[in-house]
């Protein structure tokens, strides 16, 4: 008899989701970690050298050289860094655990030699000591080596271990550093600041054999497969771009008023703009209570509400139950980010409101304190924009997340540029309004997914699962098949 | 003229009665173009021709139903603005409903520009929200992700199989309803073509038993799944402009299921007689066979159950199992381990795929133990060679086989299932030459009478001729 029959069956699988979610979240707040770390340590070392009249210059040069290196690294990274925390936790998720270890060996290649190539690009006509470049360069490397490691280490969330690693480092440093100042090391040019200098690459240095070691005796097995991660370029290559433009987004303001009438050029090598640049770390300090208030509310509330949809949506329930489910995520998630937001709206008014007789009681510059006034309000926003981003990560909404990150970086880019050309009171005014308006974008977004969940949940999922062959697939098999080869 | 003859399942991938079929349809009107549309259920599915393609094949076009994969996910078109009345005929689709406006559903979706492909239809926020109100109104306690997917998954290759691009030709002739037939209505709608249906089986039918039976469906899904066959069977009834079955019991089930008798005409199957006139040659004992595919449609257990009787009660006789044994190995090996279990090693023969005509000179009975059938060709080819028949009471096999107003009986009829019923019926045609002579003589006769192949051609000819001149006006 004619007909097909039932060779039908089922043809389609569910898609299963993960804990993955999260670790979005971990890995983007560790990374958040160098930087406040950073931020705190530079200043306070530049307390120490105004103490021992370390003139103005060596001064600038030494802060100049550790935020390059802070910042150009994190471009670097910032592209790998959410592909490579999906990666892994997709590996750990189906407890291929022998892939972690072989992933970071090629990820830490790729990166250690673009690090080396851009720093050979950077300093290469450079009017510096040698020596001075040769420590910057290895700063720069090293602290790009940190990135990817965290990227690792946050997987397995030892934040003990990256706090005790943190503190040794410091420890390290701080003591090298009055070691030095009694018995400097002789040097013809720049002998403070590259006094100053080995301190802190030494330290950093311990910090990474910290991370290092505890890696390897994590992950000490796994050998095949270095280069599979690259696959994942293709398939969530919005991921990369999400790191790419919002990181990029972070900084492009500086980038720009670096090149105004703020800029600030020191031995025609680092251009920087130090009134608004301190601004503004100062800013992101401000935002440190919301992340980790955020933090907290995700892991013990929200993430359970959201077990419970996912969970109820691919398992066998009536829609009825699913809905319920769908109310109680979406009221504990709006609840919860109204609660973050007005928190963080607090403090930021309260240091605007109180920043007259702080600053004045730091001693900091009034132009910095004017300029912190409106970055501050500007942070805070960018901080929620930052979160959304992470929320609609969390419901695989990677293309809103980019739209976000993309917008935030074009309009941060245009108004600051926009504003240089107006009165100096306006410094900073860019930045705001583009972080305010992102934010929007970012919360109407959040509020559409959140009203078509359902729809997204049941309806948008691929109607069938093929594993694309792309040009990274094939990169990546064939920088997999050399290895083997070898 | 250029006939497109479609079909699921079967030709020429898939060798079996109507495949066979085609192929002596297409062979006999050379002075017609055919193409040939085939539609097979997955790309996994071999594409090994079973037949000698005759020269006026013109195009062989085989989907796969699960082609869709192949369909490139560009920007989903989210909402498309429907006006109300496609809403409304769109909900009617999604409820599978028997009132379905096909014309219309089937012109909507050939707008590709405005819908996109079945997977932007299905992945549409206007679908997602009017299935969920259809679960809400009938199924609220069922498992929604099921319910969802089961809606998809029906829809998907239906979709998809409306949304092909049509096959220019004079007429369309189909083999069955269903997939085959829907695609049929498709075209003809399309390109306004007459529309000839061919059913052997009744294909909702046959997908209503099947899914009675089926593990991977349970519940209430047996019941949209099956629904939703009734209903594309529908959509060909409805557009066909001349219906034929094999048999009256078969035209009769048609008309129950909202045929226009108007529309109907019965085509008996018909057989080159001449072809399979064998010289018997003499042999030893007796040698009793069936010509079938080894499938679990046919029952073979229960024929293997009723020659292990037979065996016990007569020493002198041999079992043929005549047929290809590849298409559901797993169900052939199920049947040597019977056969071995029951010590039938030494008399139960798979010939495996053979050329009939050189066993049919030394089969003295034949029999079938189906559980479905329509109008067996091997009755009729049995007959040919003077052979008479043993056949479980499916389809038209009681016709067949009993007497009526020129002929005597040409061969027994016994219980489905029942391997001492068709053990009984080969054990009484053993004890009696004469009867299997006379047995055997009749079918000839019947043969010559009704279900020769001249007759079967003269009919399509009357029906081709009859379209071609109903749409030239």
């Amino acid at each position: 008899m004619a007909g097909i029959g039932f060779a039908l069956k089922k043809m389609f699988q569910k898609d299963t989701f993960s804990n993955r979610a999260l670790a979005y979240l971990y890995s983007s707040f560790i990374a958040a970690g160098p930087w406040i770390l950073s931020v705190i340590s530079i200043n306070f070392l530049l307390v120490i050298m105004r103490i021992i009249n370390v003139n103005n210059v060596e001064r600038n040069l030494f802060s100049a050289t550790i935020v390059y290196s802070f910042l150009f690294s994190q471009l670097l990274v910032a592209p790998v860094q959410l592909i490579i925390t999906r990666y892994i936790s997709d590996q750990l998720y189906q407890k291929k655990y022998d892939m972690i270890k072989p992933t970071f060996l090629g990820i830490n290649k790729i990166i250690f030699f673009l690090s080396i190539i851009i720093c050979l690009a950077f300093y290469w006509n450079k009017p510096l000591p040698l020596l001075y470049k040769v420590l910057s360069s290895y700063l720069f490397v090293i602290i790009s080596e940190i990135w990817v490691i965290l990227i690792f280490l946050s997987a397995v969330k030892n934040y003990k271990l990256i706090a005790k690693a943190y503190l040794f480092g410091g420890i390290l440093t701080v003591a090298l550093i009055f070691y030095l100042v009694e018995n400097p090391i002789y040097f013809e040019q720049l002998q403070s600041s590259t006094n100053f200098l080995i301190s802190y690459v030494l330290g950093v240095t311990l910090i990474l054999i910290f991370f290092l070691f505890n890696f390897f005796s994590t992950f000490y097995y796994g050998k095949a497969y270095k280069y599979d991660f690259i696959r994942y370029f293709g398939k969530f290559a919005s991921l990369g771009l999400i790191g790419l433009f919002y990181t990029s987004g972070l900084w492009v303001d500086n980038v720009i008023l670096w090149f105004s009438d703020f800029q600030v050029v020191i031995y025609d090598t680092f251009i920087f703009a130090p009134f608004y640049d301190n601004a503004l770390f100062l800013s992101y300090l401000t935002t440190i209570p919301s992340l980790v208030l955020f933090l907290v509310i995700i892991e013990t509330e929200f993430f359970i509400f959201y077990k419970h949809y996912f969970g109820y949506a691919n398992s066998a329930h009536p829609l009825e139950v699913i809905e319920k489910s769908k109310r109680e995520m979406r009221e504990s998630l709006l609840y919860n980010l109204t609660y973050t937001f007005m928190a963080q709206l607090l403090i930021s008014i309260t240091l605007v409101l109180l920043a007259n007789p702080i600053f004045k009681l730091l001693q900091i510059n009034y132009l910095i304190r004017d300029i912190f006034k409106v970055t501050t309000i500007g942070a805070s926003f960018n901080i929620f924009t930052f979160i959304l981003i992470l929320v609609l990560l969390y419901f695989e909404k990677r293309g809103k997340a980019l739209s976000i990150a993309f917008i935030f970086f074009v309009l941060n880019g245009s108004l600051t540029y926009y504003f240089t050309t107006k009165p100096i009171e306006y410094t900073g005014y860019g930045f705001a309004i583009a972080a305010f308006i992102s934010f929007l974008i970012a919360v109407s977004f959040l509020r559409d997914y959140l009203k078509n969940i359902n729809y997204s949940t049941f309806a948008l999922q691929p109607i069938y699962l093929k594993e694309k062959s792309d040009i990274f697939v094939k990169f990546a098999l064939k920088m997999n098949s050399r290895v083997s080869e070898k | 003229m250029i006939i497109c003859m479609i079909a699921e399942g079967a030709y020429p991938y898939v060798a079996g009665g109507v495949s066979s079929w085609i192929n002596q349809i297409i062979s006999s009107f050379p002075n017609h173009d055919f193409k040939v549309v085939s539609i097979m259920p997955s790309q996994k599915e071999t594409t090994e021709l079973k037949y000698t393609i005759p020269d006026n094949v013109v195009k062989i076009t085989t989907i796969y139903l699960d082609d869709y994969l192949e369909i490139k996910h560009r920007k989903i078109k989210k909402n498309p603005r429907f006006t109300n009345t496609e809403k409304k005929e769109l909900r009617k689709l999604i409820r599978i409903s028997r009132d379905v406006d096909w014309q219309f559903i089937i012109k909507l979706f050939d707008k590709k520009y405005r819908l996109g492909s079945c997977i932007d239809f299905l992945q549409s926020k206007f679908f997602f929200d009017e299935t969920v109100e259809y679960y809400k109104e009938s199924f609220k306690r069922e498992v929604f992700n099921n319910f969802f997917w089961t809606i998809r998954n029906m829809l998907l290759p239906l979709i998809y199989l409306i949304q092909q691009k049509s096959e220019a030709a004079d007429l369309y002739h189909s083999a069955s309803t269903g997939y085959a037939g829907i695609l049929a209505t498709s075209f003809a709608y399309k390109i306004n073509k007459p529309f000839l249906l061919s059913e052997h089986g009744i294909y909702g039918r046959e997908r209503e038993e099947e899914l009675l039976k089926a593990k991977w469906v349970t519940g209430i899904y047996k019941k949209v799944w099956i629904d939703f066959f009734y209903s594309i069977s529908a959509a060909a009834y409805n557009r066909a402009d001349v219906i034929t079955s094999l048999f009256e019991a078969n035209r009769d089930i048609q008309i129950k299921l909202g045929v226009d008798p108007k529309k109907t005409a019965i085509t008996p199957n018909g057989i080159n007689y001449d072809n399979l006139n064998i010289e018997k040659k003499p042999h030893e004992g007796i040698n009793v066979a069936s010509i079938l595919r080894i499938v679990p449609i046919k029952d073979i257990m229960t024929m293997i159950r009723a020659f292990s009787i037979v065996k016990s009660r007569v020493n002198n006789v041999k079992f043929y199992l005549i047929g290809p044994t590849e298409e559901d190995s797993s169900y052939f090996q199920q049947c040597t381990n019977l056969v071995k279990l029951l010590n039938l090693e030494d008399c139960i023969i798979f010939t495996g795929r053979v050329n009939i005509k050189e066993y049919l000179g030394i089969i003295d009975i034949l029999v079938l133990t189906s559980i479905s059938e329509g109008q067996p060709l091997v009755i009729l080819e049995g007959w040919a060679a003077k052979i008479p028949f043993i056949s479980t009471d499916v389809g038209s096999c009681r016709d067949l086989l009993q007497q009526d107003k020129f002929e005597n009986e040409c061969g027994l009829i016994t219980k489905l299932a029942s391997p001492s019923d068709t053990a009984n019926a080969i054990l009484k045609l053993i004890a009696s030459p004469t009867l299997r002579e006379s047995m055997g003589e009749n079918g000839l006769k019947r043969v010559k009478r009704l279900y020769n192949d001249k007759v079967l051609i003269a009919s399509y000819k009357e029906i081709y001729d009859k379209l071609f001149r109903k749409y030239d006006n």
